[in-house]
């Protein structure tokens, strides 16, 4: 099979215009070397942990120290204070990098599987043509990453408004939570168990909304490769619901 | 996902609405009603935000599906998920204990109100 893409040559161009897929580079290109990337993401990966665990031992032994000193004291009110911050902050940075590093950790591991290229272009996917003149000579369909590209290198705007958006949609939804329960104690006089009883009712009422963008990502019947959109969009890590139903019936009891 | 979207924001604005009457009858006590009525719009704030992010995820998908940088937009995506978790709290907890809770669901509306008019450009641009 590697043998047959070089032969037809001609075939890979007219595929390549027909589909006109281009490739968006950055600096995270699978064109670096492999060893290389792998580098800057264990490297990335140790720091992020190294940080997030000095700040807790930080953390703790700011818990320890403010346990010796004598109550009133300024300086006990300026270690939990200036502690719980740096353990804040700390715990926020991983929580924001430790996603990226995971999926670049695991689209490393996916592009190298399917890192394939025919005389310095890389093949997205491959079908095989049948002919059934009898001839025997099926031929494969390529599309390709143009090496070419003219917006090698660019910003892609349209992932920059993905972004804009996800901020936009889980920035309301975590100040929402934040406040939910003082704002129900103190306006409608609500008790906790009560509070977490809306909780529940918002997390089952998201079950069946996940369930059918699922279904609905699963038989669009685009392309066989989008399945695992569907799956990931079940997954979708900001709202697990089991897990949301879970922590809400723990609020209530 | 616009649609999502639009239902988060009708839900904070009715928020706004139900908090500023609630400031403005202080010293009345919430009937039970008020707060039924609240559940029901945390419920379809919940619905609008639970399909808005599903579809979010799947755009991407079938935009970036297949490109080697698709992990790498993935990350940044869930990093950025963070930012906002760890953004919104903190901005919420200021306003909230300034102006109170209706200054939280009009900033909150405001700022779906933008998404989805981003969301509505990038329909028009594809």
């Amino acid at each position: 099979m590697s043998a047959q893409p070089v032969a037809r040559d001609d075939r890979l161009g007219a595929t390549h215009t027909q589909h006109g897929r281009r490739r968006t580079r950055c600096f995270w290109s699978h064109r670096k070397s492999a060893s290389a990337k792998k580098v800057l993401v264990v490297a990335a990966f140790f720091a992020v942990a190294f940080f997030a665990l000095a700040s807790l031992a930080g953390f703790s032994c700011g818990c320890l120290l403010r346990g010796c000193l004598p109550r009133g004291c300024l300086l006990r009110a300026r270690f939990a204070r200036a502690f719980f911050t740096v353990a804040f902050v700390a715990l926020g940075l991983v929580h924001t990098a430790f996603p990226f590093v995971h999926t670049c950790l695991c689209s490393d591991r996916l592009s190298v599987q399917s890192a394939a290229s025919i005389n310095g272009s890389v093949v997205r996917s491959i079908s095989l043509v049948r002919d059934d003149d009898g001839d025997d000579d099926n031929s494969y369909s390529y599309t390709l990453f143009g090496a070419d590209d003219a917006n090698s290198g660019k910003f892609n705007w349209q992932m920059a408004g993905y972004l804009l958006i996800q901020l936009s949609l889980v920035t309301p939804f975590a100040s929402f939570e934040s406040i939910l329960t003082p704002y129900a104690q103190g306006t409608y006089n609500a008790t906790s168990v009560e509070v977490g009883l809306v909780f529940l009712a918002g997390s089952l009422i998201t079950l069946p909304g996940e369930a059918s963008e699922g279904k609905r990502g699963k038989n669009d019947g685009r392309d066989p490769n989008k399945k695992r959109s569907s799956n990931h969009a079940a997954r979708s890590p900001y709202l697990p619901p089991a897990s949301l139903t879970l922590a809400s019936l723990a609020q209530c009891c | 996902m616009l649609v999502g979207q639009l239902a988060m924001a009708l839900a904070l604005l009715l928020m706004t609405t139900t908090s500023a009457d609630a400031s403005r009858t202080a010293s009345r006590t919430a009937s039970p009603t008020d707060g039924y009525v609240f559940t029901g719009l945390y419920c379809l704030f919940m619905v609008g935000y639970s399909v808005a992010q599903s579809m979010v995820f799947v755009d991407v998908y079938q935009t970036f599906g297949g490109r080697p940088e698709l992990g790498l937009w993935l990350g940044l995506l869930s990093s950025v998920g963070s930012l906002g978790r760890m953004v919104g709290p903190l901005a919420a907890v200021g306003l909230f204990s300034k102006w109170g809770a209706g200054a939280v669901w009009a900033a909150n509306a405001g700022l779906v109100a933008g998404g989805s008019l981003l969301t509505i450009a990038m329909l028009f641009v594809s």
